[in-house]
């Protein structure tokens, strides 16, 4: 049975020692780690596959995995990109094993999204702008989605989002930055708007 | 685009992860460039956008759930049989040790009191050394008592997980909360031998006396949408 290997990092992080519980066959402990990560790494699976139950299948997979390789966490980077790094193992896994490729380029514009701030009746334009957004990011390639989540929705560092997708600091700045021009150019799309910029 | 162009950090700068200096350098282009500011006004639109469509997303279903929790419980518990196992083997191995033991004391005491007994028996001590030897066989043999309780205790645990069972396919309602599935997983004592599949069937192994009566009984649970006996 795995067995944290660093004790230092289970002293520091919630999530390390959460981990070393885990490790250790504590069924709580595998059930709160599962509730703390589960919509993340759900999110995550989804976004890369776009298929819920093959991203279920793929949470399940991975939090398994997790608790396998336990031993293997060394603190190096956080709990958080270590697993969000296995949740992309088994997605791309899955996704060359059902030999889905939804890479499809896209375009459009972010400044035609509302603020939910401006004022009543804006919900509705809200939630029109949203699926927007979702159709728009469909259209995207999964490197440029993957590295927008991690970007925008789990705010990791550029360090970790490096870490989880393998590759360096430097691509990850340029991808974020690509992505964004192919999200613009989906909206403009998406909406029948033209890209604006 | 030049990898040093302070641009290219802007979404760090939003989310408050980069280094002091990192941070100063994006302010002070934020400073100088209206460009950079409407970028960065872009920037944090797309982010309230996306956190906001992140929000909506479903979480998992209570069959997956359930499926984790089992799937978890029961890999620890393979692993919990092979460690008992090891322990069975162990004490298999201390028992035997312990026999060879008491054979070679009795055979030792033997010889003692064939060839000095007539010496020892003229000395004042000899009771007490007497006594002590029937005490320290006396340990022996309860200890090799113990030894054999503990494999006896093994044998029955291993008894109870090779004890016959009864196969059935259970589906749960779809909507049924990982809790009532996993709950009622464990009050039947049921062993998940696969599932649940791409109909949200699982296979499961009922073990006991009232194994084969089990399927009227699972389905009068509100979770459960069928179940009907299979062959193994």
């Amino acid at each position: 049975m795995p067995i944290v290997a660093d004790p230092s990092a289970v002293a520091t992080d919630p999530d390390a020692a959460l981990l070393a519980d885990v490790a250790r066959g504590d069924r709580r402990a595998f059930e709160a780690f599962y509730r703390r990560h589960e919509r993340r790494c759900f999110g995550f699976a989804r976004q890369i596959l776009h298929d819920p139950s093959a991203a279920e299948e793929v949470v399940v997979e991975s939090m398994l995995e997790a608790w396998r390789h336990a031993d293997r966490y060394d603190s190096r980077s956080r709990v958080t990109t270590w697993l969000l790094g296995i949740v992309r193992h088994k997605a791309l896994d899955q996704l060359r094993r059902s030999a889905r490729a939804p890479d499809r380029e896209s375009v459009d514009e972010l400044d035609a999204l509302p603020d939910p701030h401006d004022g009543p009746g804006e919900q509705l334009m809200l939630d029109e702008a949203l699926r927007h957004l979702e159709a728009a990011l469909d259209r995207l390639s999964v490197e440029h989605r993957e590295v927008l989540r991690l970007a925008f929705v789990e705010e990791l560092p550029y360090e970790s989002i490096a870490t989880v997708l393998e590759i360096p600091v430097n691509t990850v700045k340029t991808r974020v930055f690509h992505a964004r021009q192919r999200l613009r150019t989906a909206l403009a799309d998406v909406a029948g708007t033209g890209p604006v910029r | 685009m030049n990898e040093d162009d302070p641009r290219l950090l802007l979404p760090w700068y939003l989310s408050d992860t980069l280094s002091v200096a990192e941070r100063t350098r994006v302010r002070e282009h934020l400073e100088s460039s209206r460009d950079a500011r409407d970028e960065l006004d872009v920037l944090l639109q797309l982010r309230h956008a996306l956190q906001r469509l992140a929000a909506r997303e479903p979480s998992m279903s209570g069959p997956a759930r359930a499926e984790l929790l089992l799937r978890f419980e029961t890999t620890v518990g393979g692993a919990r049989r092979e460690v008992e196992a090891e322990h069975g083997r162990v004490l298999r191995s201390r028992r035997a040790a312990g026999e060879r033991s008491v054979a070679g004391a009795v055979a030792s005491a033997g010889r003692f009191v064939d060839t000095e007994l007539r010496a020892l028996l003229t000395r004042p001590w000899v009771p007490a050394a007497v006594a002590g030897v029937i005490a320290a066989q006396f340990v022996v043999i309860a200890t090799g008592h113990y030894a054999g309780r503990l494999e006896r205790d093994a044998a029955i645990v291993a008894r109870s997980v090779d004890g016959a069972a009864v196969r059935y396919r259970l589906r749960f309602r779809p909507d049924a909360p990982a809790g009532e599935i996993v709950a009622t997983l464990r009050a039947h004592r049921l062993r998940v031998v696969a599932g649940p599949d791409a109909t949200g069937a699982w296979i499961v192994d009922a073990r006991g006396e009232r194994a084969g009566e089990l399927a009227a009984t699972l389905r009068r649970v509100a979770a459960v949408a069928s179940v009907e006996p299979v062959a193994e």
